[in-house]
């Protein structure tokens, strides 16, 4: 079975600009993917920086980085990972 | 409420970006690049075209220096002017909220309309069941005519293939006293006498159009000029994050406040005073309180004759809180934090010379957004501050945060009062969450107590309390959680 390792920022641009509605909805989030996601919280990634705060909240999956990331986006690219490319035939 | 939309994290992403220039030094140099910097890559173009989009963030920025931005009229003065006069300024008098009527959409008046949906059925149940006669049909359509329809809303309710929808005026759908004017155009405007403040406008809004006007500079350029200044937090900004309470209170020191207070400390002398408050009007005849800690449900209180007088004389926690810190420390600049507009105007009413109780005693009143903003400009990670102890008030003053709070923290004392032997009147508390249009009308009809009974009603404007107020970071749901933890972490000894 493919697993998703989702990490998302809790740093303070990213919570403040949007992550913390995700956070919020995260339950939501889990229930729906189960077993298949992998969920990390990181401090901050650092993504941040070098002027674009304005594209926060920031999350990766794996290693991918979403940029303005919503519940929905996120579980679009969880879908997208989940699915994976070379067997297309995934879940 | 879901406040994951674009209007509110632009409000978030220009405060952000006025609080950098402040650290940086460069507010004037640089503030007029903002509605460039900010439409630059990966704009999608809301209005005609981009330059109309920086005329609006232009006028978004006017109102976060704390200036009015109801008419469009002073197009061609650089924002590096307002900005030099928001830094010297001293305390603005003017309402705390204001419209940018170039913003507004002009929403059509609220009308129910016939979509594409309708089937131009043989039944017809939206025609036959008008009580005007508004409905027709032509071309196999139900067709309403504006004229005559009242919007009732039965033809909506009705109509079997849900062909039929009402299209609302957001902000006056939202507005519980009717605050809301529009004018000849269309254009909306904030009624600021009947307005309570509550803030539901602002977020409610799609087109981001109702503003509140922020202190932000003021208070950055006080603490630059490395003054005495006082974070006094409400119990509900101390649960925006999810981290501990402490947390916050350190990176507030870390941001250049001098000392954090809770207002929970004075939370708690407030039940204290409200207990005996009511226990004193019951023995004059009067048996029903109402709490005076919310300032949108006081502004609203003034207009309902009936409940006007029955509103506690005792000053909020926030009013205690600053005359605590005044007394401490005379020279200290009080900066109270919350999730609210409202507390902005209670600010000002109790200006120094206002004559009000406790007056002079707050000096300036930053939104828990407004703070999270300073915050990501000062790249201060909450959850990498060591927390510092909190320990000056019980988890009944922190209680204050959400609905409940207060009549628990009331009640309580009163049953102490009635332990120490005072007289103390049976007591009814009613809760009041959220000043809706429909609990405001309930309010106005609410009845005295029956004969040796008295009441104590806890109103507050926002649905849950505090912790749903219109500017927090967090969602409320959120909120209340960590405002329980807040609660019980580190407390000093209850009451």
């Amino acid at each position: 079975m493919r697993k998703a390792k989702v990490t998302i920022c809790v740093g303070t641009a990213c919570y403040v600009l949007g992550g913390a509605e995700i956070l919020s909805q995260l339950e939501e989030l889990k229930a729906a993917f189960g077993d298949k996601v992998e969920w990390d919280g990181a401090p901050c990634l650092g993504l941040c920086k070098c002027g674009k705060e304005n594209k926060a909240p920031f999350a990766t999956v794996n290693g991918k980085v979403v940029e303005k990331a919503t519940l929905a986006a996120l579980k679009a690219s969880i879908q997208e990972a989940l699915a994976g490319k070379e067997n297309g035939q995934g879940k | 409420m879901a406040r994951e939309n674009n209007a509110v994290k632009l409000r978030r992403e220009l405060l952000f970006r006025i609080a950098r220039l402040m650290l940086e030094n460069r507010l004037e140099a640089d503030i007029d690049s903002i509605p460039f910097e900010t439409t630059r890559d990966g704009w999608e173009i809301i209005r005609c075209c981009i330059h109309h989009d920086r005329a609006l963030i232009r006028l978004r920025l006017l109102g976060m220096l704390g200036f009015s931005a109801e008419k469009m009229s002073d197009v061609e003065r650089p924002l590096r002017e307002y900005a030099a006069e928001a830094m010297k300024a001293g305390r603005q008098d003017t309402f705390p909220l204001t419209m940018i009527s170039e913003a507004c959409n002009s929403c059509a008046k609220t009308r129910y309309l016939v979509t594409d949906a309708c089937q131009g059925c043989f039944a017809r149940p939206c025609k036959t069941g008008c009580p005007r006669n508004a409905v027709s049909i032509k071309d196999d359509r139900s067709h309403i005519d504006p004229e005559r329809c009242i919007n009732c809303g039965l033809c909506e309710k009705a109509c079997p293939f849900h062909a039929i929808v009402k299209v609302p005026v957001p902000c006056e759908e939202t507005c519980p006293v009717g605050a809301i004017r529009k004018g000849d155009d269309g254009t909306a405007a904030i009624d600021e006498e009947k307005c309570i403040l509550c803030g539901r406008c602002v977020n409610a809004c799609p087109f981001g159009a109702p503003v509140e006007k922020s202190e932000l500079v003021r208070v950055m350029a006080t603490i630059r000029a490395k003054k005495r200044v006082t974070a006094i937090v409400a119990p509900a900004a101390m649960a925006q994050f999810p981290f501990s309470a402490g947390q916050f209170a350190a990176s507030l020191l870390r941001l250049g406040f001098t000392e954090v207070m809770e207002a929970a400390e004075a939370a708690d002398l407030v039940a204290v005073e409200e207990a005996k408050e009511l226990a004193e009007r019951f023995s004059k005849g009067d048996g029903f309180l109402a709490t005076s800690c919310c300032p949108s449900w006081t502004r609203a209180a003034r207009s309902i004759p009936s409940m006007a007088r029955h509103v506690s004389d005792t000053p909020s926690p926030m009013i205690v809180a600053g005359m605590l810190a005044k007394k401490r420390k005379p020279e200290s600049f009080t900066v109270f934090i919350g999730p609210c507009i409202a507390k902005k105007w209670e600010a000002r009413k109790s200006a120094a010379g206002s004559g009000a109780a406790g007056a002079g005693s707050i000096d300036a009143v930053l939104t828990s957004e407004e703070v999270g903003t300073m915050l990501i400009a000062a790249s201060i990670q909450v959850n990498e501050e060591k927390e510092i102890v909190l320990s000056g008030a019980s988890p009944m003053g922190r209680g204050f945060g959400a609905s409940g709070g207060v009549a628990a923290a009331v009640t309580r004392e009163l049953a102490k009062l009635a332990e120490e032997g005072s007289f103390v009147p049976d007591v009814e508390a009613v809760v009041v969450s959220g000043l809706t249009k429909e609990n405001l009308a309930s309010i106005k009809t609410m009845k005295p107590r029956p004969e040796g009974k008295a009441a104590l009603l806890e109103v507050m404007a926002c649905d849950g309390g505090c912790v749903n107020g219109p500017c927090s970071i967090a969602n409320a749901k959120s909120a209340k959680v960590f405002l329980e933890k807040y609660k019980f972490g580190g407390a000093g000894q209850a009451g």
